[in-house]
This record gives structure tokens, sequence and C-alpha cells, in this order.
């Protein structure tokens, strides 16, 4: 089992345990419909042979009898409750199966939510999407097709075992010794053959929707330079290897199936040739001899889905091995006593050593923004001005030293706490694929519409906005497509400015705009900055921008 | 689908064995060969088995050709569509149509195409067979039958609605998973992480909801068929069984047999089997089909958006060189963007275009790439329609892929060498970077450029543009977000390709620095924005 991979599987095996309840009835359900199905097919051989019998009997002038009701009646019966219990048990399974799943997708977000940036960064968003949606539908597997179905076939070859058992116990033993090793290879074997091509095509899907997501991406590089075509056969290519994994894949559960159809079908045979035998000692009658090779015939339904299901295993495990990877990369932040926070602190690098990357970008480095102040920090790019706002908003550590606030070092709050003071502008600041106004809420969510307005006045948009059929309704479009670079970089900026927070921290806020523009855009957010401390951080000042200090770092390299 | 014929054939000859086998030994006390019955029982399993493998593997082949040829079909569209056909797309949505909406193809090729026709065929082979044997029994199966493709059509349609509604609602959940996850952070710096979480639970539970009403539908339809099917074995054994016994007079019961039968009454859950699993293939039917209106709309989509064909395609044109006369190019929901640009650029010149934002200056480089069809106007780009011969292109955000510097560099420029390469990155500026990484070329970058700093992923995307080797090169926004000093460095870099062999350069920019390089500069007044 270790091979197999229980070990990957076990922390979401646990999960199940929250809806026990379900699952337990669904099971039960399936068992029911498997064992109805088998009692409607049994109890008809057995009556038809028993009302030959009985006509015989008549005919050769004995007076035999037959009672035609309960067997009728239970004919009738098994026939209902076969079709009830199946609508039932797929219901029943189902709801649960995605209740479970829903429950996976939250807490694995809400996991990935709180890890650390740089972290989180290096898996790479197609990754991370593909991880999410691909294997948390693959854990779907998990109990639906891997779980339950060889339980219930297993619960159903001993149930018709035990009634075979009843009149010839060395019948049911040829069933079990036959059964069981069937049900061994259909699911354990099954799995362990595709073992190898079920992991190598969850690796595959995942890199292919990387490259989707890429040619997408690069669309206009890519067609611009006629070099569409050749992107594209890469990308088939890429395709094509995957179908490889799936066609070897899909191909052992076919074999597997033919093979359960084989040995099934011969088992049936075997039982009718022994029973035939024991008819002939006269240890059984006959219609006892022709409702067992019956019974067996119906198991063929609950064996049916074994091959398939168990085809997926490599993929089901290999992706909770993903997603456990996922996991053990969430720590939640120690709890620590907290002093005060201050509502508008001084805030201090204090000997900061980061090392990010070839070469290090801050030795041994500190500054201070005192409350109200208003500073400028100058240099060229890779010169590690944006790593001092993400130390500050602490979605990067430091490998020594500390950011202080009012010199208390700002670990001793939730990062939540602490981000309530700071308004930050990340040069990767991101528009959700949502309206103006949804995006702009997301800094303040009671801000009213009319604030809404001023800060997009502020930072010249209003006038485009208005122009917009929808307004401030009007979706931007993934990535803000449907703004331009500049306007976009503008509303991120509006967004910042409308959060609350006394510390603004702006990190290349201009990106994109005309002088013109940039002028009248610093003029219309002064009112916005008025009582806040402001970090600038820019790649060099130029005309109207007038801070209280300025600061150049000069880059380790260029 | 002959295979599937074969293996109901070899059914048939499997349950009357077993029935004559029976029959002989209780009604006629009679022992047949074990061997010689056993070996023919094992002959008809043996061939039934193979032949249901060989209709499985064939099901399996034309699945893996569909799909193939859809995913080609779409990467053409995607192409024909072009940057600013997809521009409004999410690429999350795309990238699942081209990935798990393909892949729901594959169960409605290998294994309901099939089982249409075998439901048809092989019931009505087993009816004739029990006909032969007894036919009101027949009578009895038919009866059942044609009601089951009435109720199934009834429960199909609506399944169909509700699996395309499925299908919308996964493609969604897709892009707003992405979506969340690009601006992690930026939902942790404004303390919106928990409510994101909420977000996403929201939306995962509607995609249970949807989920749950499509699976409501399809079980529906099993469960019909289940209940005809159930019904009509057990009416076959009362029937048989009451024959048998000679309680039963009407027509052929009188000449019921135990062979005749049991038999039929074997016969009788497989005269079903095909359509129980047709109706189990269904939902694979409704999953197809809801992702196929989905792509096929797409498809169409994508081929209206390249409609326009570009004014004077095959005019002489002259020399080469940028001409653009009364260009007018509009957007949807939104004013006019241009209206009535004249300019010519000739062969070794440099164009920088200039006005305030959203004044129009993407437009126009999407035009001259010939990823816009104008409203109106006439554009030739050396003397051809724009889009006819490769241009080099860079746009606003450094486009960089999840593979190795090489990789990157290679991308657009497949024939470029190391050394060209290594020249490249020096030219750009990104020489020491590239000497600082002990793995060189073949350092791997992290999607989006992760392990560079924003100046450096503009820097290789540049070098990438020195490489490709083509007399237009279209620059948006080139050194936005640079230094001034990494800035002269770049503008270095580009001075050594502008004007050399005659290419042409067309810069969208605001800054002063790459004004002065200038031969020609254009400045877009913005009045048809919004300015």
């Amino acid at each position: 089992m270790g091979k197999l991979g229980m070990h990957e599987l076990s922390p979401w095996l646990r999960l199940l345990r929250g809806h026990q309840f379900h699952l337990l009835a669904g099971l039960f359900l399936a068992l029911a419909t498997l064992l109805s199905g088998l009692g409607l097919l049994a109890l008809s051989g057995w009556f038809i042979t028993a009302t030959a019998v009985t006509a015989a009997a008549w005919a050769a002038g004995v007076n035999a009898s037959l009672n035609l009701y309960v067997p009728g009646g239970g004919i009738r019966f098994f026939a209902l409750s076969r079709t009830l219990s199946r609508y039932l048990e797929r219901l029943v399974h189902h709801d649960a199966v995605l209740r479970l799943l829903a429950d996976i997708r939250v807490r694995l977000f809400r996991g990935l939510a709180g890890l650390d940036d740089r972290l989180r960064r290096r898996l790479g968003s197609a990754a991370f999407l593909n991880r999410l949606i691909a294997d948390v539908d693959a854990l779907d597997n998990l109990y639906l097709r891997l779980l339950a179905p060889p339980l219930v076939a297993l619960m159903a070859s001993l149930a018709a075992a035990g009634l075979v058992a009843l009149f010839v116990p060395l019948i049911a033993a040829v069933i079990l010794l036959v059964l069981v090793p069937l049900l061994l290879v259909l699911t354990l074997g099954v799995a362990a053959g595709t073992r190898v091509p079920g992991a190598a095509e969850g690796e595959q899907v995942e890199w292919v929707r990387t490259r989707v997501l890429e040619q997408l991406e690069g669309m206009a590089e890519l067609t611009a330079a006629q070099r569409l075509g050749d992107d594209q056969r890469r990308l088939e290519d890429a395709e094509a290897a995957l179908r490889r994994h799936q066609y070897r894949r899909a191909g052992r559960a076919i074999d597997a199936q033919a093979l359960n159809t084989l040995v099934l079908q011969l088992l049936v045979i075997a039982v009718l040739l022994l029973g035939g035998q024991a008819w002939h000692e006269g240890t059984v009658s006959g219609p006892v001899m022709v409702m067992m090779p019956l019974a067996v015939m119906a198991l063929s339904e609950g064996f049916a889905a074994l091959p398939a299901g168990f085809a997926r295993w490599g993929a089901t495990r290999a992706a909770a091995a993903r997603l456990n990877g996922h996991m053990a990369g969430v720590s939640l932040p120690a709890p620590t006593p907290s002093g005060a926070l201050a509502e508008h602190p001084a805030l201090t690098w204090s000997h900061i050593s980061v090392d990010q990357g070839l070469p290090p970008v801050f030795r041994d480095f500190s500054l201070s923004l005192a409350p109200g102040e208003r500073l400028a920090l100058t240099g060229p790019s890779g010169a590690g001005k944006s790593t001092l706002a993400a130390l500050a908003s602490r979605t990067l550590e430091p490998v020594e030293g500390a950011v202080l606030a009012d010199g208390w070092s700002i670990h001793q709050w939730p990062p939540e706490a602490w981000r309530t003071r700071l308004a930050v502008l990340t040069q990767e600041a991101h528009l959700f694929d949502a309206s103006v106004a949804e995006n702009l809420r997301l800094a303040h969510p009671a801000a009213t519409d009319g604030q809404l307005w001023r800060v997009l006045d502020a930072v010249q948009l209003a006038n485009l906005v208005a122009s917009l059929p929808q307004g401030l309704e009007t979706p931007v479009g993934e990535r803000a497509g449907r703004l331009s670079g500049g306007e976009a970089r503008r509303l991120a900026l509006a967004r910042t400015l409308l959060k609350p927070a006394p510390i603004v921290i702006l990190d290349e806020p201009f990106t994109g705009l005309d002088s013109d523009t940039l002028s009248r855009v610093w003029s219309g957010i002064q009112p916005w900055l008025a009582g806040r401390s402001l970090l600038l951080l820019i790649h060099e000042l130029t005309g109207p921008v007038t801070m209280d200090r300025h600061i150049r770092l000069e880059g380790v390299s260029r | 689908m002959v295979a599937g014929v074969v293996q109901a054939l070899a059914m048939v000859a499997q349950m009357g064995l077993m029935a004559w086998f029976v029959d002989q030994l209780v009604a006629h006390s009679h022992s047949p060969s074990l061997v010689l019955t056993g070996g023919a029982l094992a002959l008809s399993v043996l061939l039934r088995a193979g032949a249901q493998w060989c209709q499985d593997r064939a099901g399996l082949m034309a699945a893996d050709r569909v799909r193939a040829q859809v995913r080609r079909a779409l990467l053409q569209a995607w192409g024909q569509a072009g940057p600013v056909g997809l521009g409004a797309s999410d690429s999350g949505r795309l990238a699942s149509e081209w990935t798990e909406q393909v892949d729901a193809l594959e169960g409605y090729y290998a294994r309901f195409l099939p089982q249409m026709v075998l439901a048809v065929v092989v019931p009505l082979l087993i009816l004739t067979v029990v006909a032969i044997m007894d036919w009101l029994a027949a009578l009895f199966l038919l009866a059942a039958a044609p009601l089951i493709p009435l109720f199934m059509a009834l429960v199909g349609m609506g399944a169909e609605r509700v699996n395309r509604r499925h299908y919308e609602s996964l493609a969604r959940l897709s892009g707003h998973f992405l979506d969340r996850l690009r601006g992690l952070t930026t939902l942790q710096l404004f303390g919106r992480s928990e409510e994101a979480v909420a977000d996403v639970a929201r939306a995962t539970d509607e995609y249970r909801r949807l989920n749950m009403a499509t699976l409501r539908v399809a079980f529906l339809s099993s469960a019909v068929l289940e209940f005809f099917a159930s019904v009509a074995i057990a009416a076959v054994a009362i029937y048989v069984g009451f024959a048998l016994l000679g309680m039963f007079e009407f027509g052929p019961a009188g000449e019921m047999t135990l062979f005749s039968g049991l038999f039929v009454l074997l016969l009788a859950p497989e005269f079903f089997q095909p359509l129980r699993l047709l109706s189990q293939y269904y939902h694979d039917r409704a999953a197809a089909l809801g992702a196929a209106a989905h792509l096929v709309s797409r498809l169409a989509e994508t081929h209206g958006a390249s409609d326009g064909e570009t004014g004077a395609a095959d005019s002489p044109g002259g020399a080469g060189g940028i001409q653009v006369t009364g260009l007018r190019v509009s957007w949807p929901d939104r004013p006019l963007v241009l209206d009535g640009v004249d300019l010519s650029v000739r062969p070794g010149e440099t164009l920088v275009v200039t006005g305030a934002s959203g004044s129009g200056k993407s437009s126009l480089l999407a035009v001259l790439a010939g990823f816009l069809t104008p409203a109106g106007g006439r554009v030739l780009v050396d003397g051809r329609p724009p889009g006819s011969e490769p241009v080099g292109w860079m746009g606003q955000r450094p486009w960089l892929i999840n593979a190795s510097w090489r990789d990157n560099l290679r991308v657009t420029a497949p024939e470029a060498d190391d050394e060209a390469m290594r020249a490249a990155l020096e030219q750009v500026g990104l020489g020491a970077a590239l000497n600082a990484r002990s793995e060189g070329l073949d350092t791997i970058l992290g999607e989006g450029g992760l392990g560079l700093s924003g100046g450096q992923a503009r820097r290789l995307a540049l070098a990438r543009l020195l490489l490709t080797p083509s007399p237009v090169m279209l620059l948006d926004e080139p050194t936005a977000g640079l230094d001034a000093a990494t800035e002269a460095g770049v503008l270095e870099a580009l001075k050594g390709i502008m004007g050399s062999d005659g290419r042409i350069c067309v810069i969208a920019t605001h800054q002063p620095a790459l004004k002065a390089l200038a031969d020609r500069e254009l400045t877009l007044d913005g009045e048809a924005g919004y300015a």
C-alpha cells in the first residue's frame, strides 16, 4: 500500500469524517442497489425453474405445491427497490462529494492566502490554477470511484457467496477464491499498472496549461513576429505527449475491463457446471442450481466501474501529493503578545539585510519615516526600492534586522492588523476582473460613490469613467485589458489613496504617464496625502514632485 | 461497432447454451458432456470479452483523434482573432476551454456515438431471438422499449441546457480563481484575503449547486430506464413462471419449455443493457454538447473578428516604409480613438508617437502590427498591408515565459545563436546580470519574469526584440519605469538597430530622452480621446 501512496491520501481521507453520515448513507444505498439486482435475477431464475419442476411433477401426476405469491412479490419488490436505491444513492453520494470538494477548495485558498509572497510567486499562478481546479477535481475520484465501489463490490461478493454457501459451501469457496483475487487485480493491480502514466499525465496537464496561458499572453509578440505557428506547433507537441499518456492509461483500463468480463463470465459457467454436478449428486434442487450462477452474473454490475476508476489512481495520488505540498508550506503566524499599535506610528527599517537573488540587495540598511513626513527614495531599477515596500508590508521577511513601528517590531502584531496602518501601491498592483467601483472599494468597502468620484478626479480619471456607458459599474476586463496602461496605473493609485491608512507607500506610481498628466495627477492627489506619511519610491524626481526629504539609493549593480 | 455486435452474438450464444444445459439437466434429466458444454461456453465468453476489448479500443482511438483536431482548430481560431481580438477574453477561461472542455468531448466519441448504434441493433437482435422463442415475451419487452426513448428525450433536453450552464460556470470559476490568485498580494495589502476566501467559497458553492442540478436531471433519465428495465424483467419472469405452470394458456404460452423460458429470462436484462449504457453515456453526450456549443461559439466569434480587410490590399505602394492616410480607429463602447491620422516613415527612420495617455498611441501601433482593422483609411507597412510580414513587437508589459533565458530570447528569434544572445543582452545592459548567474542562459525564469527586477524584465524583452529579424519594430512605452542611467543604456541599444539596414522604429512614449532620438515625431492630440 505504501508504494501505492496511501500516505499522500491519508490527510484527505481524514476529511471524509466530516461527512460520514452522507457517505455511509450513500454506501448503504449502493449496496442495496447491487443486492436488489442480485435478488431480482436470482429469484427470477429460481422461480422459473421451480415452476418448470412443479409443472413436470404435475404432469407426472405427483401432487406438488408451489407458493406463487412470495416469490412474485419478492420479484416486484426487488424491481422497485433497485430503481429507487440507485437514484437516491447517486444523489446522496454526489452531493456529499461536492460538499467535500467545496471544503477542500476553500481550505486550500485560505492556505495560499497565508503564504509568503516570495514562496507564492515562485509557484506561478498558471500552475496554481491548474492545481486548484484540476487537482481538487481529481480528488473527487478518491471516494466516489476509489473507496465506495470496491467496498460495495466486496460486500456484494460476500453476500452472493454467503447465499450459495447455504446450499453448496464448496461452490461458495470457489466463488470467493476467484472473486477476491479478481477484485485485487481490478483495483490495486490496475492502480499499480497505471501509476506511471497517470502521474506523468498529471504533470503534463500542468505543463500544457502553462504553455497555453503563455501563448495567449504573448499573442502580440508572437503574431507580430509571425512566430505564432512555431509556438502552436510546440504547444501541439506538448498536447500530443499528454494524449499519449492519457491513451496509455485508458488502454490499460480497457484491458482490465476485458479481463473482468472474461473471468466473471467464466466463473458463471463454472458455477453452473459445478451446480449441475451437485444437482446430479442430489445435493441441490434444480431451482437452486439455476439461482447460483445468476447470483454471480448479477455481480458484474458492481465490478464494471472498477478498472476505469482505479486507472486514475496515479493521477489522484499525484494530485493529493501536490496539494499536500501546498498545505505543508502553510504556517499560521505565531500569535505573540502585542503592545499597543499606535494610530500613526513612525516607521523604521532597522539594520536590514535581505538575501534575495544575486547579488544581495541590502546589508545592514537603516531608514526612518517620521509621522507625516514625505520622503522620496530614488535609485536605479534593481536597487531594492520595492524590497523596502515589501518589508514594510510584511510580504517579505528580512534575513537580519527588523521593521519597527515606534520602536516596536511589527512582528508582534498579526500581519492583517499591521497592514491597516499602510496603504501600499506595488509595481504589480493587480486590478481585478470586476467593475471600477468594485476595484476601488477593495481599499475602503464603505466608500460612497461621491468618494469614489473624488478620488478618480484626483488621478484625472473621472472624465474617462464618466464617459463610459456604465460609469463606475463598467468592468475593467481581465488584467484591466479595457484600460490603457497609464489608466490602469492611475486606477490602482486611486485605490491606494482611498484606503484610510496613515502611512502611504507608492512604488513608481507614475509609470506610463506623460508629463502633463503627471503634473495634474500630482496636484490632484495632494489633498489625499495631507497629514499622512508618504514614502515615494521612484527612479527619479521630476518637475512638480517635491518632497520633504530625498535619499538616493545606489544600486549594488546595474 | 462490428465488435459490439459480435459481443452481443457471443452473449446470446452463452445464454442459450446455459439455458439449454439447465433444460437438459432439470427437465430431461439428461446430463450433457461437461467438457463439451464447458468448452463451448468458454469459447463464447472468450469471444465476448475479446469483442468488448476491440470495441473499447476503437472508441478510444477515435476520441484521441477528435481531440487533436478540435484543439488544432481552436489554436487556428485564436491566431486569426489576433491579440486585439482576444484582448477582452479571459486567458484562464480560454485555457480551460482548450484543455478540459475539449477533454469533455472524449466520452461522446469513445462511448456515446458507438453505443447509439448498438442501442438500436443489439435490442433488435435480442428481440428477434426472444420472438423466435416466445413472441408474447417479446411483446413485453417491446412494450417497455418505445417508452424509454420518449422519456429519455424529455429528460435529455433539460439535461443539455443544464450542462451548458455547468460548463460556463466551470470556465467562469477558472477565470475567477486565476484573477484572485494573481491579485493575492494586492488582496493581502488591503486586508481583504478573508473576503476573497468567502468569495471563492461562494463561487465554489455555486459550482456545486449547478453541478447537482445537472446530476439530478442526468440521474433521473437513467432512473426512468432502470425502472422500465426492472419492471420488464419482473413481468417476463412472472409470465414465464405462470406459463410453465400452465396457468396461462394464451398464445405461445402453452408451448413454453424450461429452455425457452430461462433463455428469455436471461436475455431480458441484456435487452435493456445497451440502452442503460447509452443513458449512462448520455451524461457524456450532454457534457460534450455543452462543451461543443461553447467551443463552436468561440470558433465563430473569433472568425467574425478577423473578417475585415485592411484597405488597399494589393496597391503597389511604391517603396518600403510606412504610409498611413486618413486612419480612423474606433473601439466598442468608446468614442473614436483615432480620426484622420496621416503619417509617413521612410526606411531607416525612427518615429516617436507621443500624446496624453488614452490618446490612441497603442491603437496606432496595433494597426501597424496588423492586430486591429481600422474603421477607415489606408495603411501600408513596408509597401504591404500590415500583418503580411513579421514585425518586432514589444508591449507595455514585458512578456516573459516560464523557461530559460535562452528560450525567452528564442521564442521570436529561433535562429539566434548563443553568441548573438550574449551580445544582445550586453547591449541592453543585462551582461552583468547574466554573468552573475551560474547557469547563464540556462537560468530559468519563473512566471511573469520572477527573479528579475521590473527594469531587468523590460531589458530582457528588449534583447529579444533586438534579435528579431525584421525591418519594422513597434515599441509601446519601451523605457517606462526605468531610471535615467538604465534608460540611457537601453536607448544606446535601441540606437544600434535604429536606421541600420533601413530598419524602421515606431515608438510610443512620454520620455523626452527618446524623443531626442527620433527622426520624426507624431503627437496625437487626444481630441478624439477623453484627455
